[in-house]
Protein backbone atom coordinates (compact mmCIF):
# COMPACT_ATOMS: atom_id res chain seq x y z
CA UNK A 1 0.00 0.00 0.00
CA UNK A 2 1.50 3.49 -0.50
CA UNK A 3 2.11 6.19 1.74
CA UNK A 4 -0.84 8.57 0.23
CA UNK A 5 -3.62 5.30 0.22
CA UNK A 6 -2.24 4.42 4.04
CA UNK A 7 -2.66 8.35 5.18
CA UNK A 8 -6.01 8.71 3.95
CA UNK A 9 -7.42 5.40 5.23
CA UNK A 10 -5.82 6.48 8.51
CA UNK A 11 -7.17 9.81 8.66
CA UNK A 12 -11.03 8.24 7.34
CA UNK A 13 -10.57 5.49 10.20
CA UNK A 14 -11.16 8.84 13.20
CA UNK A 15 -14.69 9.10 11.15
CA UNK A 16 -16.22 10.76 7.93
CA UNK A 17 -14.11 13.48 6.00
CA UNK A 18 -14.44 15.84 3.12
CA UNK A 19 -11.70 16.49 0.18
CA UNK A 20 -10.15 19.18 1.79
CA UNK A 21 -10.02 17.94 5.27
CA UNK A 22 -8.68 14.81 3.98
CA UNK A 23 -6.48 16.71 2.21
CA UNK A 24 -5.27 18.74 5.78
CA UNK A 25 -5.39 16.00 8.00
CA UNK A 26 -3.05 14.04 5.76
CA UNK A 27 -0.55 16.75 5.36
CA UNK A 28 -0.55 17.27 9.15
CA UNK A 29 -0.57 13.24 9.74
CA UNK A 30 2.48 13.11 7.94
CA UNK A 31 4.20 15.72 9.48
CA UNK A 32 4.09 17.95 6.49
CA UNK A 33 5.67 15.30 4.13
CA UNK A 34 2.36 14.35 1.89
CA UNK A 35 0.69 17.13 0.59
CA UNK A 36 -2.22 15.49 -1.90
CA UNK A 37 -3.44 17.92 -4.61
CA UNK A 38 -7.09 17.60 -4.99
CA UNK A 39 -6.66 15.89 -8.56
CA UNK A 40 -4.78 13.07 -7.00
CA UNK A 41 -6.98 12.85 -3.85
CA UNK A 42 -10.01 11.92 -6.23
CA UNK A 43 -8.11 9.49 -8.11
CA UNK A 44 -7.15 7.77 -4.30
CA UNK A 45 -10.70 7.86 -3.30
CA UNK A 46 -11.87 6.29 -6.67
CA UNK A 47 -9.90 3.33 -6.51
CA UNK A 48 -10.37 2.59 -2.43
CA UNK A 49 -14.26 3.25 -3.55
CA UNK A 50 -13.85 0.55 -6.58
CA UNK A 51 -12.19 -1.62 -4.31
CA UNK A 52 -15.16 -1.74 -1.31
CA UNK A 53 -12.25 0.26 1.20
CA UNK A 54 -14.34 3.28 1.51
CA UNK A 55 -17.88 5.03 1.07
CA UNK A 56 -19.55 7.79 0.41
CA UNK A 57 -20.93 9.11 3.68
CA UNK A 58 -23.54 12.23 2.56
CA UNK A 59 -23.11 14.88 1.23
CA UNK A 60 -23.64 19.10 2.46
CA UNK A 61 -23.38 22.74 0.80
CA UNK A 62 -20.97 24.92 2.95
CA UNK A 63 -20.92 28.95 1.09
CA UNK A 64 -22.92 27.16 -1.87
CA UNK A 65 -19.61 24.73 -1.98
CA UNK A 66 -20.79 20.67 -2.21
CA UNK A 67 -19.26 18.84 0.33
CA UNK A 68 -18.89 15.33 -0.18
CA UNK A 69 -17.94 13.07 3.03
CA UNK A 70 -16.02 9.60 2.55
CA UNK A 71 -16.01 7.03 5.60
CA UNK A 72 -14.12 4.14 5.88
CA UNK A 73 -15.72 0.63 5.47
CA UNK A 74 -15.54 -2.46 7.05
CA UNK A 75 -13.33 -4.35 4.62
CA UNK A 76 -10.94 -0.79 5.02
CA UNK A 77 -10.79 -0.91 8.61
CA UNK A 78 -9.39 -4.96 7.90
CA UNK A 79 -6.72 -3.46 5.43
CA UNK A 80 -5.67 -0.64 7.21
CA UNK A 81 -5.41 -2.99 10.59
CA UNK A 82 -2.99 -5.31 8.41
CA UNK A 83 -1.09 -3.07 6.90
CA UNK A 84 -0.61 -0.77 10.01
CA UNK A 85 0.56 -4.26 11.72
CA UNK A 86 2.84 -4.80 8.77
CA UNK A 87 4.57 -1.76 9.07
CA UNK A 88 4.76 -1.72 12.80
CA UNK A 89 6.82 -5.38 12.72
CA UNK A 90 8.79 -4.11 9.87
CA UNK A 91 10.00 -0.74 11.99
CA UNK A 92 10.03 -2.95 15.05
CA UNK A 93 12.70 -5.97 13.49
CA UNK A 94 14.46 -2.74 11.99
CA UNK A 95 14.86 -0.88 15.80
CA UNK A 96 16.25 -4.33 16.91
CA UNK A 97 18.56 -4.85 13.94
CA UNK A 98 19.93 -1.01 14.92
CA UNK A 99 20.42 -1.87 18.68
CA UNK A 100 21.84 -5.22 17.64
CA UNK A 101 24.42 -2.61 15.34
CA UNK A 102 24.80 0.16 17.99
CA UNK A 103 26.21 -2.63 20.27
CA UNK A 104 28.86 -3.82 17.95
CA UNK A 105 27.97 -7.67 17.87
CA UNK A 106 28.09 -9.52 14.74
CA UNK A 107 25.05 -10.51 12.46
CA UNK B 1 -19.47 34.98 -4.42
CA UNK B 2 -17.33 37.65 -5.55
CA UNK B 3 -16.05 38.20 -9.03
CA UNK B 4 -12.02 36.70 -8.27
CA UNK B 5 -14.26 33.79 -6.65
CA UNK B 6 -16.37 33.57 -9.80
CA UNK B 7 -13.34 33.60 -12.26
CA UNK B 8 -11.26 30.78 -10.16
CA UNK B 9 -14.19 28.83 -10.20
CA UNK B 10 -14.65 28.83 -13.80
CA UNK B 11 -10.73 28.10 -14.23
CA UNK B 12 -11.26 24.80 -12.12
CA UNK B 13 -14.34 23.75 -14.18
CA UNK B 14 -12.29 24.45 -17.62
CA UNK B 15 -9.54 22.47 -16.43
CA UNK B 16 -12.21 19.29 -15.02
CA UNK B 17 -13.23 19.19 -18.88
CA UNK B 18 -10.23 16.45 -18.94
CA UNK B 19 -12.14 14.58 -17.19
CA UNK B 20 -14.90 11.93 -18.57
CA UNK B 21 -18.35 13.67 -18.70
CA UNK B 22 -20.23 10.83 -16.72
CA UNK B 23 -17.13 11.44 -13.89
CA UNK B 24 -17.86 15.21 -14.08
CA UNK B 25 -21.68 14.67 -13.12
CA UNK B 26 -20.94 12.69 -10.25
CA UNK B 27 -17.95 13.81 -8.71
CA UNK B 28 -17.49 17.33 -10.70
CA UNK B 29 -19.19 19.87 -8.09
CA UNK B 30 -16.99 18.07 -5.21
CA UNK B 31 -14.08 17.96 -6.33
CA UNK B 32 -14.44 22.24 -7.51
CA UNK B 33 -15.53 22.87 -3.93
CA UNK B 34 -12.43 20.85 -2.41
CA UNK B 35 -10.51 23.25 -4.85
CA UNK B 36 -11.87 26.43 -3.53
CA UNK B 37 -11.90 25.17 0.00
CA UNK B 38 -7.77 24.70 -0.51
CA UNK B 39 -7.61 28.26 -2.81
CA UNK B 40 -9.44 30.14 0.27
CA UNK B 41 -7.09 28.32 2.58
CA UNK B 42 -4.23 29.56 1.07
CA UNK B 43 -5.34 32.85 0.36
CA UNK B 44 -5.55 32.58 -3.17
CA UNK B 45 -7.44 33.93 -5.92
CA UNK B 46 -5.77 32.51 -8.67
CA UNK B 47 -4.83 28.62 -9.31
CA UNK B 48 -1.28 27.39 -9.70
CA UNK B 49 -0.25 25.98 -12.27
CA UNK B 50 0.84 22.78 -10.81
CA UNK B 51 -2.82 22.71 -9.36
CA UNK B 52 -3.86 22.72 -13.13
CA UNK B 53 -1.57 19.83 -13.83
CA UNK B 54 -3.11 17.92 -11.54
CA UNK B 55 -6.23 18.13 -12.28
CA UNK B 56 -5.52 17.90 -16.12
CA UNK B 57 -3.46 14.87 -15.75
CA UNK B 58 -5.59 12.82 -13.49
CA UNK B 59 -8.79 13.87 -15.81
CA UNK B 60 -7.08 12.35 -18.77
CA UNK B 61 -5.89 9.39 -16.75
CA UNK B 62 -9.68 8.54 -15.44
CA UNK B 63 -10.18 8.99 -19.43
CA UNK B 64 -7.89 6.63 -20.40
CA UNK B 65 -9.15 3.90 -18.26
CA UNK B 66 -12.57 4.18 -18.69
CA UNK B 67 -11.76 4.06 -22.56
CA UNK B 68 -10.18 0.22 -21.47
CA UNK B 69 -12.54 -0.33 -19.22
CA UNK B 70 -15.35 -0.61 -21.65
CA UNK B 71 -13.44 -3.25 -23.48
CA UNK B 72 -14.23 -6.60 -21.90
CA UNK B 73 -11.33 -8.37 -19.82
CA UNK B 74 -11.97 -11.21 -22.80
CA UNK B 75 -11.37 -8.66 -25.67
CA UNK B 76 -8.48 -7.24 -24.10
CA UNK B 77 -6.66 -10.59 -23.48
CA UNK B 78 -6.98 -11.47 -27.06
CA UNK B 79 -5.44 -8.13 -27.96
CA UNK B 80 -2.70 -8.75 -25.45
CA UNK B 81 -2.07 -11.90 -27.35
CA UNK B 82 -2.38 -10.87 -30.90
CA UNK B 83 -0.18 -8.12 -30.46
CA UNK B 84 2.18 -10.44 -28.54
CA UNK B 85 2.46 -12.56 -31.61
CA UNK B 86 2.83 -9.60 -34.03
CA UNK B 87 5.22 -7.61 -31.51
CA UNK B 88 7.56 -10.59 -31.04
CA UNK B 89 7.23 -12.11 -34.66
CA UNK B 90 8.08 -8.49 -36.08
CA UNK B 91 11.65 -8.24 -33.54
CA UNK B 92 12.78 -11.74 -34.90
CA UNK B 93 12.02 -10.67 -38.51
CA UNK B 94 13.70 -7.27 -38.09
CA UNK B 95 16.67 -8.78 -36.19
CA UNK B 96 17.36 -11.41 -38.53
CA UNK B 97 16.94 -9.33 -41.79
CA UNK B 98 17.86 -5.99 -40.50
CA UNK B 99 20.31 -6.64 -37.99
CA UNK B 100 22.59 -9.93 -38.58
CA UNK B 101 21.77 -10.35 -42.21
CA UNK B 102 24.36 -9.75 -44.74
CA UNK B 103 22.96 -7.06 -46.70
CA UNK B 104 24.15 -3.68 -45.10
CA UNK B 105 27.17 -2.85 -43.07
CA UNK B 106 28.20 0.80 -42.58
CA UNK B 107 31.94 1.29 -44.55
CA UNK B 108 30.20 -1.36 -47.39
CA UNK B 109 27.29 1.29 -49.00
CA UNK B 110 29.69 2.76 -51.68
CA UNK B 111 29.11 -0.25 -53.67
CA UNK B 112 25.82 -1.00 -52.88
CA UNK B 113 23.84 1.56 -54.66
CA UNK B 114 20.52 1.09 -52.55
CA UNK B 115 22.31 2.22 -49.28
CA UNK B 116 22.69 5.49 -50.54
CA UNK B 117 21.38 8.17 -48.49
CA UNK B 118 22.94 6.98 -45.19
CA UNK B 119 25.97 8.72 -43.78
CA UNK B 120 29.16 7.08 -43.55
CA UNK B 121 29.98 8.31 -40.87
CA UNK B 122 27.19 6.79 -38.61
CA UNK B 123 28.99 3.35 -36.39
CA UNK B 124 27.25 0.35 -35.99
CA UNK B 125 25.67 -0.64 -32.87
CA UNK B 126 28.17 -3.70 -31.22
CA UNK B 127 27.67 -6.79 -33.11
CA UNK B 128 24.09 -5.21 -34.64
CA UNK B 129 24.17 -2.53 -37.11
CA UNK B 130 21.30 -0.28 -35.18
CA UNK B 131 20.89 0.61 -31.51
CA UNK B 132 17.26 -1.00 -32.47
CA UNK B 133 18.43 -4.03 -31.78
CA UNK B 134 18.13 -2.93 -27.97
CA UNK B 135 14.26 -3.37 -29.27
CA UNK B 136 13.99 -6.12 -30.78
CA UNK B 137 16.41 -8.46 -27.93
CA UNK B 138 13.74 -6.93 -25.47
CA UNK B 139 10.62 -7.96 -27.66
CA UNK B 140 12.23 -11.91 -27.26
CA UNK B 141 12.88 -11.50 -24.04
CA UNK B 142 8.79 -10.48 -24.04
CA UNK B 143 7.96 -13.58 -25.40
CA UNK B 144 10.11 -15.72 -23.23
CA UNK B 145 8.97 -14.52 -20.25
CA UNK B 146 5.15 -15.04 -21.54
CA UNK B 147 6.53 -18.72 -22.24
CA UNK B 148 7.87 -18.81 -18.99
CA UNK B 149 4.33 -17.50 -17.09
CA UNK B 150 6.28 -14.70 -15.27
CA UNK B 151 3.48 -11.87 -15.99
CA UNK B 152 5.23 -9.05 -13.74
CA UNK B 153 8.64 -9.36 -15.80
CA UNK B 154 6.67 -9.90 -19.00
CA UNK B 155 5.12 -6.18 -18.18
CA UNK B 156 8.02 -4.69 -17.32
CA UNK B 157 9.91 -5.60 -20.33
CA UNK B 158 6.96 -4.27 -22.57
CA UNK B 159 7.53 -0.86 -20.40
CA UNK B 160 11.42 -0.85 -21.44
CA UNK B 161 10.33 -1.63 -25.06
CA UNK B 162 8.12 1.31 -25.41
CA UNK B 163 11.06 3.36 -23.08
CA UNK B 164 14.21 1.56 -25.72
CA UNK B 165 11.60 2.71 -28.90
CA UNK B 166 11.41 6.11 -27.87
CA UNK B 167 15.26 6.71 -27.02
CA UNK B 168 16.59 5.41 -29.54
CA UNK B 169 16.13 7.81 -32.32
CA UNK B 170 17.04 10.61 -30.04
CA UNK B 171 20.40 9.18 -28.95
CA UNK B 172 21.08 8.13 -32.22
CA UNK B 173 20.71 12.00 -33.41
CA UNK B 174 22.88 12.64 -30.51
CA UNK B 175 25.65 10.12 -30.67
CA UNK B 176 25.43 9.28 -34.58
CA UNK B 177 25.18 5.80 -33.69
CA UNK B 178 22.22 3.99 -36.36
CA UNK B 179 19.01 3.73 -35.60
CA UNK B 180 16.10 1.79 -37.63
CA UNK B 181 13.98 4.58 -39.36
CA UNK B 182 11.07 5.80 -36.58
CA UNK B 183 8.20 4.34 -38.48
CA UNK B 184 9.91 0.74 -37.16
CA UNK B 185 10.26 1.99 -33.15
CA UNK B 186 6.86 3.00 -33.80
CA UNK B 187 5.62 -0.44 -34.54
CA UNK B 188 7.55 -1.94 -31.92
CA UNK B 189 6.26 0.28 -29.20
CA UNK B 190 2.78 0.15 -30.55
CA UNK B 191 2.37 -3.64 -30.07
CA UNK B 192 3.88 -3.28 -26.64
CA UNK B 193 1.02 -0.87 -25.71
CA UNK B 194 -1.34 -2.92 -26.93
CA UNK B 195 -0.02 -6.20 -25.59
CA UNK B 196 0.03 -4.30 -22.04
CA UNK B 197 -3.55 -4.23 -22.77
CA UNK B 198 -4.22 -7.76 -21.19
CA UNK B 199 -2.76 -11.03 -20.36
CA UNK B 200 -2.62 -14.03 -22.68
CA UNK B 201 -1.23 -16.23 -19.83
CA UNK B 202 -4.80 -16.33 -18.26
CA UNK B 203 -6.43 -19.38 -20.48
CA UNK B 204 -4.10 -22.26 -21.34
CA UNK B 205 -5.46 -22.15 -25.65
CA UNK B 206 -4.50 -18.15 -25.48
CA UNK B 207 -1.06 -19.25 -24.19
CA UNK B 208 -0.58 -22.20 -26.53
CA UNK B 209 -1.49 -19.49 -29.53
CA UNK B 210 1.23 -17.08 -28.19
CA UNK B 211 3.53 -19.90 -27.82
CA UNK B 212 3.02 -21.50 -30.93
CA UNK B 213 1.41 -18.33 -32.89
CA UNK B 214 4.79 -16.07 -32.89
CA UNK B 215 7.29 -18.87 -34.21
CA UNK B 216 4.94 -19.61 -36.71
CA UNK B 217 3.97 -16.13 -37.90
CA UNK B 218 7.82 -15.20 -37.71
CA UNK B 219 9.12 -18.64 -39.93
CA UNK B 220 6.36 -17.56 -42.41
CA UNK B 221 6.73 -14.01 -43.09
CA UNK B 222 10.58 -14.96 -43.21
CA UNK B 223 10.13 -17.63 -45.83
CA UNK B 224 7.89 -15.16 -47.66
CA UNK B 225 10.76 -12.11 -47.51
CA UNK B 226 13.55 -14.49 -48.81
CA UNK B 227 11.16 -15.78 -51.28
CA UNK B 228 11.24 -12.35 -52.89
CA UNK B 229 15.12 -11.64 -52.49
CA UNK B 230 16.43 -10.79 -55.81
CA UNK B 231 19.37 -11.57 -55.44
CA UNK B 232 21.34 -8.35 -55.23
CA UNK B 233 22.76 -6.41 -52.30
CA UNK B 234 19.90 -4.98 -50.63
CA UNK B 235 19.34 -2.16 -47.81
CA UNK B 236 17.23 -3.39 -45.27
CA UNK B 237 16.70 0.26 -43.76
CA UNK B 238 16.66 2.52 -46.53
CA UNK B 239 13.58 4.56 -46.83
CA UNK B 240 13.71 5.04 -50.77
CA UNK B 241 14.09 1.35 -51.06
CA UNK B 242 13.31 -0.49 -54.75
CA UNK B 243 13.28 -3.86 -53.11
CA UNK B 244 10.14 -5.37 -52.08
CA UNK B 245 11.49 -6.49 -48.14
CA UNK B 246 12.86 -3.44 -46.23
CA UNK B 247 11.73 -2.33 -43.09
CA UNK B 248 9.14 -0.10 -44.20
CA UNK B 249 6.94 -2.86 -45.67
CA UNK B 250 6.96 -4.73 -42.69
CA UNK B 251 6.49 -2.35 -40.49
CA UNK B 252 3.59 -1.30 -42.50
CA UNK B 253 2.39 -5.02 -43.04
CA UNK B 254 2.55 -6.16 -39.46
CA UNK B 255 1.78 -2.92 -38.13
CA UNK B 256 -1.86 -2.37 -40.02
CA UNK B 257 -2.66 -5.78 -39.61
CA UNK B 258 -2.37 -5.97 -35.83
CA UNK B 259 -4.37 -2.61 -35.70
CA UNK B 260 -7.18 -3.82 -37.86
CA UNK B 261 -7.34 -7.05 -35.71
CA UNK B 262 -6.96 -5.10 -32.07
CA UNK B 263 -9.69 -2.66 -33.57
CA UNK B 264 -12.23 -5.54 -34.83
CA UNK B 265 -11.53 -7.46 -31.39
CA UNK B 266 -11.75 -4.14 -29.58
CA UNK B 267 -15.06 -3.26 -30.64
CA UNK B 268 -18.97 -4.56 -29.94
CA UNK B 269 -19.88 -7.52 -32.41
CA UNK B 270 -22.75 -5.36 -34.01
CA UNK B 271 -20.13 -2.72 -34.80
CA UNK B 272 -17.54 -4.94 -36.44
CA UNK B 273 -18.58 -4.01 -39.73
CA UNK B 274 -16.42 -0.63 -39.77
CA UNK B 275 -12.87 -2.27 -38.77
CA UNK B 276 -13.44 -4.53 -41.60
CA UNK B 277 -14.77 -1.93 -44.19
CA UNK B 278 -10.80 -0.69 -43.50
CA UNK B 279 -9.15 -4.14 -43.53
CA UNK B 280 -10.53 -4.82 -46.83
CA UNK B 281 -9.76 -1.06 -48.31
CA UNK B 282 -5.97 -2.15 -46.60
CA UNK B 283 -5.48 -4.94 -48.58
CA UNK B 284 -3.86 -3.66 -51.25
CA UNK B 285 -0.88 -2.75 -49.26
CA UNK B 286 -0.87 -6.03 -47.34
CA UNK B 287 -0.70 -7.36 -50.65
CA UNK B 288 2.22 -5.55 -51.65
CA UNK B 289 4.01 -7.00 -48.52
CA UNK B 290 2.61 -10.52 -49.82
CA UNK B 291 3.19 -10.78 -53.65
CA UNK B 292 6.24 -11.74 -55.26
CA UNK B 293 5.46 -10.84 -58.55
CA UNK B 294 4.42 -7.21 -59.41
CA UNK B 295 2.55 -5.92 -62.00
CA UNK B 296 4.26 -3.30 -63.25
CA UNK B 297 8.11 -4.33 -62.33
CA UNK B 298 8.05 -1.55 -59.40
CA UNK B 299 6.77 -2.67 -55.92
CA UNK B 300 5.50 0.83 -55.22
CA UNK B 301 3.97 1.45 -59.25
CA UNK B 302 2.35 -2.17 -58.18
CA UNK B 303 0.84 -1.19 -54.88
CA UNK B 304 -0.59 2.27 -56.10
CA UNK B 305 -2.02 0.34 -58.90
CA UNK B 306 -3.18 -2.63 -56.53
CA UNK B 307 -4.94 0.26 -54.21
CA UNK B 308 -6.74 2.14 -57.34
CA UNK B 309 -7.90 -1.32 -58.75
CA UNK B 310 -9.00 -2.73 -55.57
CA UNK B 311 -10.72 0.14 -53.33
CA UNK B 312 -13.45 0.41 -55.56
CA UNK B 313 -14.15 -2.98 -55.31
CA UNK B 314 -13.73 -3.06 -51.66
CA UNK B 315 -16.29 -0.07 -51.23
CA UNK B 316 -18.72 -1.59 -53.36
CA UNK B 317 -18.89 -5.36 -51.67
CA UNK B 318 -19.08 -3.14 -48.27
CA UNK B 319 -21.90 -1.34 -49.28
CA UNK B 320 -23.42 -4.70 -50.36
CA UNK B 321 -23.35 -6.27 -47.16
CA UNK B 322 -23.83 -3.40 -45.06
CA UNK B 323 -26.09 -0.93 -47.15
CA UNK B 324 -28.54 -1.18 -44.42
CA UNK B 325 -27.00 -0.39 -41.50
CA UNK B 326 -24.91 1.92 -42.81
CA UNK B 327 -28.24 3.82 -43.72
CA UNK B 328 -29.44 3.37 -40.98
CA UNK B 329 -27.44 2.68 -37.89
CA UNK B 330 -29.31 -0.96 -37.72
CA UNK B 331 -27.05 -3.62 -36.06
CA UNK B 332 -26.49 -6.11 -39.20
CA UNK B 333 -27.52 -9.30 -39.22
Amino acid sequence: MREPTFLVLSVLARGPKHGYALIAETEALSEGRVKLKAGTLYAVLDRLRDEGLVASAGEQIVDGRLRRYFELTDPGAQRLQEEAARLEANARRAMVNLQVRASGAPA
Amino acid sequence: MNAAGSALEKTYRRAQAAYPKGWRAEHGEALVGTLLDIADAEHRQKASFGELVNIISNGLGVRALALTGRIAPAARDRIAVAATVVGSSFATLMLFLGEVGPWIRPGSLIWRPTGAGVSERLVEFGPFVTLTSLVYLAWIAVFLATAARRPRLRRGLLWAVIAVSALAPLYSWLWGVMSAPVLVSAVAAACALLALAGNPNRTGHRFRFVLFGAPATAAAVLCMMVQQIPGRALFFYNARSVYPIDSQTISWGLGLGLFLVSATLAVRPHRRHWPVMAAVAASPIVAKLLLPVTITGDVYTSAAVLMVLLSPVAGVLTWRWHRKSLLTGAQPA
